[in-house]
């Protein structure tokens, strides 16, 4: 299964979309997405106009690691799912469920590392299927010219 | 930290910089940037007169009237307000770190 990071839309953050008549169009739209960001109304007018892009970033991270968290609170179900799993199946049987974790995972790995990896997989993958498909066509024009 | 433009002028330090307030009152009293191709020489102090309206909102028009006036080096104070009024949307425009593609523009 695919997972996308859950972050706010393009069309929020302003960077695509219907093109806004006006600056203030467009600060009116985005407005609220900055407000939701954590900056207040008052920021968002009257301040220094370069806080907009802390705000964002720090959304941005934000989301990736609630989302993250989400991921791990998932892993811990599973796991638990897993460990009682011998137990609720009415033909096995097992009469104790299999221990749960006794300690927490270990976090050293951040929510990029897990999407570079997921990237990295996804890539070599790819390579592997582009190999196979130039090994099929070569050993196929090979027979060919052998026949012919 | 905001692009800004300070100097003195008769004893009293000023600060110019464009907030999404002061833009948003500029294009509200008529104020449209693109005109500034084919315009230049009204939007030019409508600009000026815009940078006071964040530090200095009660300044008399009279006295900007007057700096502009003896401000030197107009062509790179053009520049100037043009890069602080367009900090205001670029600065929610900004792409993401992910480009390695680096451009030139040719003018």
């Amino acid at each position: 299964m695919d997972s996308e990071l859950v972050t706010a839309s393009e069309s929020d953050t302003g960077r695509k979309g219907r093109k806004p008549s006006s600056l203030t169009e467009y600060f009116e739209t985005l407005c609220p997405y900055y407000i939701a960001a954590g900056m207040s109304y008052d920021q968002f007018w009257n301040g220094d106009s370069t806080i907009a892009r802390a705000y964002r970033k720090a959304h941005e991270l934000q989301t990736e690691n609630q989302n993250f968290y989400l991921w791990l609170q998932g892993r811990y179900f599973y796991d638990a799912l897993v460990c009682v799993a011998p137990i609720v199946r009415a033909l096995s049987k097992a009469k104790k469920p299999i221990e749960y974790h006794d300690q927490p995972f270990q976090l050293n790995t951040t929510y990029s590392e897990v999407r570079q990896k997921q990237k990295e997989k996804a890539n070599d993958t790819k390579a592997k299927q582009m190999m196979e498909a130039f090994a099929t066509q070569f050993n196929k024009k090979f027979l060919e010219k052998k026949g012919g | 930290m905001a692009k800004q433009l300070t100097f003195t002028f008769e004893g009293k330090e000023y600060t110019l910089e464009f907030t999404r307030a002061t833009v948003r009152q500029m294009e509200s009293s008529g104020f449209i940037a693109s005109d500034i191709e084919t315009k230049p020489m009204t939007i030019l102090p409508d600009l000026f007169r815009g940078a006071f309206l964040a530090h200095h909102r009660f300044e008399k028009a009279s006295v900007i009237d007057a700096i502009y006036a003896q401000m030197t080096n107009k062509p790179a104070l053009i520049e100037a307000l043009a890069e602080m009024y367009n900090e205001p949307i670029s600065t929610l425009l900004d792409e993401p770190e992910t480009g390695n593609v680096e451009w030139t523009p040719n003018w």
